[in-house]
């Protein structure tokens, strides 16, 4: 008997230390996110701001570089929040939708229709990016299960295990360890506004390449499925649900495309909005020294982003029953920290990009 | 199920749990349950075949073992009386009775083994002599199905030689063939060898537990380090032949043959030890082979079990068969009793080699990697009278220098002939070892070329220190286990950290997850 | 008298061991002949059981796949940017994608009559594709824009009648033939993934 309890405390002493070395170990090797691919921050920051949000955007760098959610709450009483993250496919964004549905319950969710376009798992490192940040659910389970690309599909029990322990993915990163990895061991910072990732500089476009004829034009039965998923998951919790397509003119969104989400929307009695007809409206400038773009075309910066938040939320305002919250004290309270921060890191943009003549990180 | 791999460490982590809990008298059938269960891994298809080779020897070795006792009692009781010739007779005839179930048993085998792994190489010599075109058949290969074929006619043999008596318990006997270490790679183990420790009953052994969780370990290290991380390299460089001549062709003999040897004891390791978790004792496969200092030894040294099923089921039979006797007295009458008496030594070891370089796979360039072997193991052997007069006139053949020196061309020699696994194309690897004297490109090794092989610098200086380890750890090795010598002396709290620390350097350091190919055990394929 | 009969076995013994291996040179390399004529035969079954996969990474060679050709530039799918971008001279319009977070830039440069695009991998451009725009370009077979579906048939024998694409797989590339009313209206090459 006692032979047997020595073995177990060995046994649980080496465990228990080599858990306690894993752990810290592990903590080292993940990404920081801070001075590269900031963007693996956002998925992750959901959850400090979840809770009290009206409005829900989910979609990809359309949604999480386009809108502040800020300028809304500034401008029209309206909360909101977004879930984007880099290339965020549709069963991201679905599982994403399903995920904040445990937290909370907005009244209209956003969806952005530029990625109905991929059919298929893209990218290893996005859906790192995407799924890294989620709380442990039986709906994060699924989505990464729904997200693997080939390479991971052939070891999918280590695949869902290196999600679970992240050092199974992120170990090889010994020989990129940087001083950031050992400054925020045990921190990080925050990133975006409700999910807004601000950007305040400009490069204007000048070119934009022809757009290639394809060969077929029709989205594939996975985004369908997906939408369609995305369409009842509203309809079961009594959301309004909008389709969008933000005003970017890269990559090139084709007629043939939005005419599939016109009908689409005009059958399920949904509202659709392809803001690129309305660029002209919004007041956006892509081509002046100081656009509202920050990379030519691809994203807006914080001048565009609010001038499409402002003309969104009059579209909000018409379409919807939202109404303003400015008059609920504790949320005025919640939200002046959030302008707080918001102007803070406007400030520190703009300052650097004066005394730089451009932006090294979203901190300044 | 790969050793390297998740599945593997769960399977084994519960299979080690029940193991412990269970009735001890049924340890066994919990190990046969998991090999069961470890194979129908690999698909319930090559479950078959294993079934096959395990029942037919079974029930062959069953009836040898009745034929044989039937004549001992007979010889005992009725046929006390016969006389001397008739014993004689009835001996033949009984032995020619189990000759013959022993043959039907090696031919279905070996025929199932032939028809399976070489097939589609008759295929393609066929339509190479005759220019025809026919298809190919592509059978999967079963895992394991070289070793355990093996493993069971070594069996067989042995049983009608009389050296054991057939096991007559089946279940023990499926257990015997399909012990799940040692499918993937072997060792070839024999039942009387094998059967010792395989049934246990095993207590719990700490001491014993902990010398095998080292060494499964150790088999990580190697495997996941060192080859896992060279194999990137091994594939570049062997894939573009092209492209990498010349002193790239020096670095490829090199990597690989580091490579392979990491992968292979790296595997076999992660055997043994698994089996001493168990309590199990298999035979060991290696003993430190680079150290050799001819090439005879390294074969001695080398995959040893392999090399000593060859040696006792068919080198000595082959060279004291009737036939091979006659061939041996022609040849003294006609050649002279020095070269004569060489002639069925010879003609026996080709054979072997040949057999040998097939076993390992069914494709020319095995072949001739067996035969190249075999003619240096025959000059050398020749050359060595030449030899011992050289080294008695200069006296320093026992220094370590020149040690050293044997071994470094050991190592060399047997590296060049074992390209021919990698660029499987007998021509061309001759070819590209041709370049190293043609193609003056010595100079990419310091230009930063060696860093466009798929590996950068960090992970030269990973393999650079983990074969730093593994050879000090071989050195430490000829006074006896290091493991027993240096590490189980220190005390619990020491030995902990280490163990720790060398899970948490696997795990940083190993070769694994997305962008590594899920490299399997390069001897898998055998 | 001993030491020289020694001598002389070692005579013949050399003499043997040099017959030895010459001969065995010989059936090696006859090995080897043999094996030459069909090594992608005797490659297959091995390559069956092989976990190396030797040449699984093999770069595309400069033949394989459908190429376009500018002049005397030629352009292959996933062939290095640098030199053919460089051959083809300055373009009349040149616009970056960055991908978003992760490091990777997709290129588009256009030229009178077709555009080049490229991709990112380790830092290093690839040429991921070629678009015709006008018939001022064709294809190295001859097939341009406003051809009919029957030229179609005729230079790369596939049937395009009544269809409004083809899509011709060749190495690492692949030749897409849209049309409209059975004529083609746009060609495209695509570099294989």
């Amino acid at each position: 008997m006692k032979k047997a309890l020595k073995i177990i405390v060995k046994i649980v002493a080496l465990a228990a230390l080599l858990v306690l070395c894993l752990g810290l170990l592990q903590r080292l090797l993940v990404p920081k996110y801070i001075t590269e691919n900031e963007e693996g921050l956002l998925v992750k920051e959901y959850y400090d701001y979840a809770g009290e949000n009206d409005v829900l955007f989910i979609g990809d760098c359309e949604v999480y570089s386009n809108f502040s959610p800020v300028k809304l709450w500034q401008d029209f009483g309206i909360t909101s929040a977004i879930r984007g993250s880099p290339q965020q496919l549709i069963w991201h964004s679905y599982y994403m939708l399903e995920d904040t549905l445990r937290h909370e319950k907005p009244k209209v969710v956003v969806f952005n229709v530029l990625s109905m376009k991929y059919g298929e798992p893209q990218s290893e490192a996005y859906n790192r990016l995407a799924l890294d940040g989620m709380k442990w659910s039986n709906t994060k389970v699924r989505a990464i299960r729904a997200s693997m690309t080939e390479e991971e599909a052939d070891s999918e029990g280590f695949t869902i295990a290196s999600y679970v322990f992240p050092l199974l993915r992120f170990h090889s990163r010994w020989n990129e360890l940087s001083g950031e990895d050992f400054k925020y061991l045990f921190s990080t910072r925050q990133l975006s506004h409700n999910g807004y990732v601000m950007r305040v500089d400009s490069k204007p476009v000048t070119e934009i390449p022809r757009a290639k004829p394809l060969a077929d034009y029709s989205f594939s039965d996975t985004c369908w499925n997906y939408l369609n998923k995305i369409r009842e998951l509203c309809d079961d919790n009594g959301i309004q649900l909008i389709l969008i397509k933000a005003p970017t003119l890269m990559p090139h969104w084709y007629d043939e495309w939005d005419e599939q989400i016109v009908k689409y929307a005009a059958d399920n009695g949904l509202c659709y909005v392809n803001m690129l007809k309305e660029a002209e409206t919004i007041g956006i400038d892509y081509y002046s020294e100081n656009a509202d773009t920050f990379d030519a075309g691809m994203h807006l910066n914080l001048n565009g982003a609010e001038k499409l938040s402002e003309w969104f939320g009059n579209y909000l305002k018409a379409n919807t029953a939202l109404g303003d919250r400015r008059t609920e004290s504790h949320t005025c309270v919640i939200w002046q920290e959030k302008e707080d921060y918001y102007e803070e890191m406007k400030n520190a943009q703009y300052t650097q990009l004066r005394e730089e003549g451009k932006l090294t990180g979203y901190w300044g | 199920m790969s050793f390297v791999s998740l599945g593997f460490l769960a399977f084994l982590a519960v299979l080690m749990l029940l193991y412990y809990t269970v009735p001890k008298r049924g340890q066994w059938i919990l190990l046969l349950a998991g090999s069961v269960f470890f194979y129908a891994f690999a698909g319930w298809s090559s479950l078959i075949f294993i079934t096959v080779t395990a029942l037919s020897t079974y029930f062959a070795g069953i009836y040898i073992g009745k034929l044989a006792s039937a004549r001992d009692a007979y010889l005992k009781g009725e046929g006390k009386e016969l006389d001397k010739e008739a014993k004689k007779a009835y001996k033949a005839k009984v032995k020619k009775r189990t000759y013959l179930i022993m043959s039907l048993c090696l031919i279905l085998n070996l025929g199932m083994l032939a028809v399976i792994k070489y097939t589609d190489f008759g295929i393609s010599i066929i339509n190479g002599i005759f220019k025809t075109n026919i298809g190919f058949l592509r059978f999967a290969l079963p895992m394991g199905i070289s070793f355990y074929i093996f493993q069971s006619m070594g069996y067989i043999i042995d049983v009608y030689r009389g050296k054991y008596a057939p096991e007559k318990n089946v279940a023990r006997f499926c257990l015997f063939v399909s012990f799940f270490p040692q499918l993937l790679q072997g060792p070839i183990s024999r039942f009387d060898e094998l059967s010792k420790t395989l049934y246990g009953p095993h207590d719990f052994d700490w001491d014993k537990f902990a010398r095998g969780a080292w060494r499964v370990v150790w088999g990580f290290f190697k495997k996941m380090i060192i080859a896992d991380r060279m194999i990137t390299a091994v594939i570049e460089l062997s894939g573009r032949p092209d492209k990498y001549k010349g002193v790239y062709v020096v670095a490829l003999v090199l990597f690989y043959a580091i490579e392979l040897y990491a992968d292979f004891t790296g595997g076999i390791d992660i055997t043994i030890g698994v089996a001493e978790m168990l309590g199990i004792q298999v035979a060991e496969n290696f003993d430190r082979p680079f150290f050799s200092l001819n090439i005879t030894e390294y074969w001695r040294r080398w995959h040893i079990t392999m090399g000593t099923w060859f040696k006792d089921y068919i080198f000595y039979p082959l060279s004291v068969s009737p036939k091979m006797l006659k061939i041996s007295k022609w040849s003294r009458e006609k050649l002279g009793n020095a070269i004569g008496k060489r002639v069925p030594v010879y003609l026996s070891t080709i054979i072997v080699w040949f057999a040998t370089g097939l076993w390992h796979g069914a494709a020319w360039n095995f072949i001739v990697w067996g035969l190249l072997n075999c003619l240096v193991i025959i000059i050398s052997q020749e050359l060595s009278p030449l030899y011992g007069k050289f080294h008695k006139r200069f006296g320093f053949s026992n220094t370590k220098g020149y040690n050293v020196f044997q071994m470094f061309r050991t190592f060399w020699l047997m590296g060049f002939i074992r390209v021919l696994d990698v660029y499987r194309d007998v021509p061309g690897t001759f070819k590209q070892v041709g370049t190293i004297f043609t193609t003056a490109n010595w100079g990419d090794l310091f230009n930063g070329s060696f860093l466009e092989l798929g590996l950068a610098w960090q992970d030269f200086i990973v393999i650079l220190l983990g074969c730093a380890v593994m050879l000090t750890v071989s050195i430490l090795q000829n006074k006896g286990q290091v493991r027993d010598r240096i590490i189980l002396k220190r005390p619990v709290p020491v030995r902990l950290i280490l163990f720790a620390a060398l899970i948490l350097i696997i795990a940083v350091f190993g070769a694994y997850g997305i962008g590594y190919d899920a490299g399997q055990f390069i001897y898998v394929q055998f | 008298m001993k030491k020289n009969v020694l001598k002389r076995n070692h005579a013949v013994y050399a003499l043997v061991m040099a017959l030895i291996i010459s001969l065995s040179v010989m059936l090696l390399s006859g090995c080897g002949g043999n094996d030459d004529g069909r090594s992608d035969a005797t490659g297959k079954p091995a390559s069956n059981a092989t976990a190396l996969p030797g040449g699984a990474t093999t770069a595309p060679s400069q033949d394989d796949g459908y190429v376009f050709k500018k002049g005397d530039v030629t352009i292959v799918m996933n062939a290095k940017a640098a030199d053919i971008i460089a051959a083809l001279g300055e373009p009349s319009n040149y616009y970056e994608s960055p991908s978003c977070a992760f490091e990777g830039m997709d290129k588009t440069y256009s030229y009178p009559g077709f555009d080049v695009t490229t991709y990112t991998e380790s830092g290093v451009d690839y040429i991921s594709g070629v678009v015709f725009w006008d018939d001022s370009v064709e294809t190295p077979e001859g097939l341009y824009i406003g051809a009919s579906a029957a030229d179609v048939q005729r230079i790369y024998g596939a049937d395009a009648a009544g269809k409004t694409n083809v899509q011709l797989e060749k190495g690492s590339s692949y030749l897409l033939i849209l049309l409209k009313d059975d004529l083609v209206s746009s060609i495209q090459y695509l570099a294989k993934n």
